[in-house]
């Protein structure tokens, strides 16, 4: 699986990447994927490289572009469930190329037109998806072939949007984004979510300026529309909302609306809540969600995005002075406090005494210091690369 | 008359005329069969003598001790009569009636058939029911379905299984009007209610796979005949044999029972709110208040204003709650102990103290150690007084320490010793030079100029014995540790004490691998540590910060020695001396 490939692997996986049948396309997708997919760092990026000298994203771009032409394999005939397969399996390899390859392999697709064709295959699928929602919404069941080849096109979305020529270009295409959007917030908690890589999406385009002020958009409220997803149960959803939060809690203009209109404080602050509940002087200008589940309440278990949402906290910190008055009203230091006393990580427990100095400081004759640390642009964090699944099947959903 | 001695052998019995040598008396053998017997003392007949009307047989022996009388009035029967007892009618009727059951197709179908019957008959295997004793064997014997034919007289499951619900109503209806209170009664009720119940389970629904519907013709035995079930209706039915039976333990005040039976009976049917009703009772009776509220919500779900539902969230309501905050109180305090140990681990980071973990389980599987021999052994060797070290500031704290005697096989404990304190001073202390008042220490031989002190050297590689000390990586390594620790001594309760048990059994396989990689298999011994012999001049902050030094859980441990003593002598001879720590 892992390693590198050598010269005539690599010819033999571009020969039938060109091939007319599909289910020889679908093999050598599977080899490209397979051969990106190891543990091997180094190995990955020389095969990618290899790989992108070979114009692989050209043919890759080709399976899903061309609509298959209609003729027979070995004397049947082709329907739309290959071509459906192929565009899958292809999305899953360029998916695993972008992952590895970075900025090279992004540009190598993206002249391809790559997210024109995703958008057009969204759309294509989503009615079936919906129209199987609406039947069976409470079912655990596997993945059909739509919601398969769409997952595997958000997937691709999320891992070039890590770029910055993947995240613009998708910027462009707004219509895409408000339809991902729509879909992402009404997918049902059960059953397969194809949409769950959109929080992702989300959480790297808020890397550039556009992106967080289209987020941050008062008239499409998309921010109120997503934080509900900090507390799904699918743990993308819920690492890519927290990041697209810390990312746009950068934005200091924003911070009087985030804090008193959006009401940001109670999304970041509920996951970090936990059973204790809270002394009496405490309670005292909370909100009462914190402590209304009592000892039933359990706290956002993913240590990855509790250090997101106590930067998130510590972003807003150092947005000035009325807005650390306004965190303290609100008691984000007695919930902060708690949050220290059981944390296992070593790093979040550093950050949240980042936010308790910053809390517990005396404001006077602080004011030519503003605001003490300087909010650098390469702090702004990017989702995980979404790996492709291995193999046919989708192992159980979150 | 004259006597005839007849010798039965395998062809058929021969005449003798001679007198045939006998078998002395004490040499006949007994049957007890009424068949070829003597009559008088039944043996075995070693000769024969046939009587009048063939039942009466004396052997030779016992026909020597009759009357004369007797004697005359005996009959010899021959052969052929004592072989074909019956009449010639009867004989000719019998032959007539097994033709007529062969014409009919009763018999044999072929020579094999039956020749395979009296094959399986001699087979020891074949067992008939009959015979059998436990209830592997009647799954294979195979006419095991005609006794339950009998017993039942060919009824269906359905008619059975309502049968015995009626029986068991019956019965409950008798227990109530008892006026002596004979709880026998109920105890019927529950066989009744459980035979129904396991027939619920043979009765085959309408929407089951092997659903056959009546044939044609087939006419309802009467008309109260139960009809058939779907899988829904089954389990509503089921669900109330559940709640009668739960009714019935009620009655005996079996709570435990009540609510087993209540739980069932809300699983095949949600909506069954007298369930719901009687759950909550049986755990308001057992103090579960918090189960008990939940009981009563989903019950209010299924009926919403029912009347007893509302009183008994009323009742528990306030015990609901208390209990609710008893557990988050609970809860806060273990959060406040782990913050304490979590700033513990920060400080001894900063003074780069070196914490240890001991391992807290001795075996992987329950049963590898039948009697806990082996935990307890582990346990005994490093115990946890529950006292930790207690920091003030960076330079102002006190640590637990233990002071082991290896030659008398005693120790001490001391709560906390201040990081500034001498060893000497403490040892000054415990062994005055004049004289201790220790009762072990019989011969005076522990004097404060004259001890020796160690400290042991753990984890010098990267590879440690799965029961040694190891150093604690990081702090969540820590905060685990110390919560395991409390949890399996009991201290947070059964469940708490469980998960502790998993995830520190989960540790130790890790480390029995590792070890096994190492040293080939897990059993192999430790290698013995080294010690760092410790001046008495040294403080306990000088032992603390020496970069050999681990705390294993959160306690210094010394070792003391007399000076001149044999066993010092011994101890060095096995242990290695590789450094000394010296005063400032």
């Amino acid at each position: 699986m892992a390693g590198m490939l050598d010269v005539e692997e690599l010819a033999e996986i571009v020969s039938f990447l060109a091939n007319d049948r599909p289910d020889v396309k679908c093999e050598a997708c599977d080899a490209v994927s397979a051969a990106l997919g190891g543990d091997d760092a180094l190995a990955n990026r020389q095969n990618v490289a290899t790989m992108l000298e070979q114009s692989v994203p050209l043919l890759l771009s080709k399976m899903i572009s061309t609509p298959y032409p209609p003729g027979l394999i070995a004397g049947k005939s082709i329907n739309e469930v290959w071509k459906t397969r192929v565009q899958y399996h292809s999305l899953n390899a360029a998916s695993a190329m972008v992952g590895v390859g970075g900025e090279m392999a992004a540009e190598a697709f993206l002249s391809s037109g790559m997210i024109g064709r995703i958008g057009e295959i969204v759309m294509e699928h989503t009615p079936a998806i919906t129209q199987l929602r609406d039947m069976m919404n409470d079912e655990a069941r596997d993945a059909n072939e739509s919601e398969r080849v769409v997952d595997a096109g958000v997937a691709f979305l999320a891992n070039i949007s890590r770029t910055e020529a993947g995240s613009s270009a998708f910027l462009d295409k707004e219509s895409l984004m408000t339809k991902l959007i729509t879909e992402f917030v009404a997918t049902p908690p059960k059953g397969f979510d194809c949409f769950q890589h959109v929080a992702s999406i989300l959480m790297n385009i808020s890397q550039m300026e556009r992106g967080r002020k289209i987020i941050l958009n008062k008239t499409d409220a998309y921010l109120a529309k997503i934080s509900p997803f900090l507390l799904s149960g699918t743990t993308t959803r819920r690492y890519g909302v927290a990041g697209a939060i810390r990312n746009v809690c950068f934005e200091k203009d924003f911070s009087w609306w985030l804090l008193n209109e959006a009401k940001i404080v109670d999304t970041i602050c509920f996951p970090l809540c936990g059973p204790e509940g809270f002394d009496i002087d405490d309670k005292v200008g909370m909100n009462p969600e914190f402590w209304l589940s009592g000892i039933d309440k359990k706290r956002e278990v993913d240590v990855d995005i509790r250090m997101l949402l106590v930067e998130a906290i510590l972003l807003l910190c150092a947005c000035g002075r009325r807005a650390r008055e306004t965190l303290r009203e609100l008691q984000v230091y007695a919930v902060v406090k708690v949050l220290d006393l059981s944390e296992e990580s070593e790093e979040v427990s550093n950050k949240i005494d980042e936010v308790v100095q910053y809390l517990m400081r005396d404001e006077e004759g602080q004011e030519s210091n503003e605001p003490v640390r300087i909010l650098d642009e390469s702090e702004l964090t990017q989702s995980k690369v979404v790996k492709p699944k291995q193999g046919e099947s989708y192992d159980s959903i979150d | 008359m004259s006597i005839k001695y007849y010798n039965d052998n395998d062809s058929g019995v021969e005449f003798l005329d001679e007198k045939v040598e006998l078998p002395s008396k004490d040499e006949r053998t007994y049957k007890g069969t009424t068949q070829l017997s003597c009559t008088l003392c039944k043996c075995d007949l070693p000769g024969r003598l046939f009587a009048a009307d063939g039942s009466t047989n004396y052997c030779v022996y016992c026909y020597n001790t009759l009357n004369p009388n007797i004697k005359n009035s005996l009959v010899e029967t021959t052969a052929e009569a004592r072989t074909a007892p019956i009449d010639a009618d009867i004989a000719d009727m019998f032959s007539k009636a097994m033709d007529k059951a062969i014409d009919e197709g009763k018999g044999w179908k072929s020579e094999a058939e039956r020749q395979a019957y009296l094959d399986k008959v001699g087979d020891d295997d074949f067992l008939p029911a009959i015979f059998c004793t436990n209830e592997d064997e009647l799954a294979k014997a195979p006419d095991a379905g005609a006794f339950s034919e009998l017993l039942y007289n060919g009824e269906t499951p359905t008619s059975l299984m309502l049968s015995f619900k009626e029986k068991g109503n019956k019965s409950v209806k008798l227990g109530r009007q008892n006026e002596a209170k004979n709880v026998q009664y109920y105890r019927d009720a529950i066989n009744h209610y459980l035979e129904s119940i396991g027939w619920c389970d043979k009765i085959v629904c309408v929407d089951d796979e092997d659903y056959e519907p009546p044939k044609e013709g087939e006419e309802e035995e009467n008309d109260d005949a139960p009809r058939s079930f779907t899988r829904a209706e089954l389990n509503i039915v089921k669900s109330t044999l559940f709640s009668n039976k739960a009714m019935t333990h009620m009655e005996l005040k079996n709570w435990g029972f009540v609510v087993e039976d209540c739980e069932a009976s809300v699983k095949l049917n949600p909506g069954n709110v007298k369930s719901w009703y009687r759950l909550a009772k049986a755990r308001q009776k057992r103090k579960e208040w918090e189960l008990c509220a939940f009981a009563c919500d989903e019950g209010l779900k299924a009926d919403k204003d029912n009347a007893p539902l509302k009183k008994l969230s009323a009742a528990v309501a306030k015990q609901a709650m208390a209990e609710r905050n008893a557990r988050q109180k609970k809860e806060r305090e273990r959060v406040k102990r782990v913050g304490t140990v979590k700033s513990l681990w920060k400080w001894c980071k900063e003074k780069k103290i070196k914490l240890g973990r001991v391992p807290l389980v001795a075996t992987l599987e329950d049963e590898e150690d039948e009697d806990d021999t082996e935990e307890k052994r582990w346990n005994h060797v490093q115990p946890h007084f529950g006292k930790m070290p207690v920091i003030e500031s960076l330079m102002e704290y006190t640590f637990p320490a233990m002071f082991l005697y290896p030659t008398v096989g005693q120790s001490d404990f001391v709560e906390g010793m201040a990081g500034g304190e001498m060893i000497a001073m403490r040892l000054a202390e415990m062994f005055p030079e004049e004289g201790n008042d220790i009762p072990w220490d019989h011969s005076q031989m522990f004097k404060c100029s004259n001890l020796a002190i160690y400290f042991e050297v753990h984890q010098t590689g990267s590879v440690v014995h799965p029961h040694s000390v190891r150093v604690l990586e990081d702090m969540k390594d820590c905060m685990r540790f110390f919560e395991n620790a409390r949890a399996l001594k009991g201290a947070d309760g059964l469940e708490a004490a469980e998960k502790a048990r998993e995830e520190e059994r989960e540790k130790l396989a890790v480390y029995r691998d590792l070890w096994k990689k190492e040293k080939g298999r897990w059993q192999a011994p430790a290698d013995v540590c080294d010690v760092v012999q410790v001046h008495p001049a040294a403080t306990l902050e000088r032992v603390l910060l020496n970069p050999k030094f681990i705390a294993p859980n959160f306690l210094v441990n010394f070792l003391i020695f007399p000076q001149d003593h044999e066993s010092h002598k011994v101890f060095l001879k096995e242990r290695r001396v590789v450094a000394i720590v010296q005063p400032e």
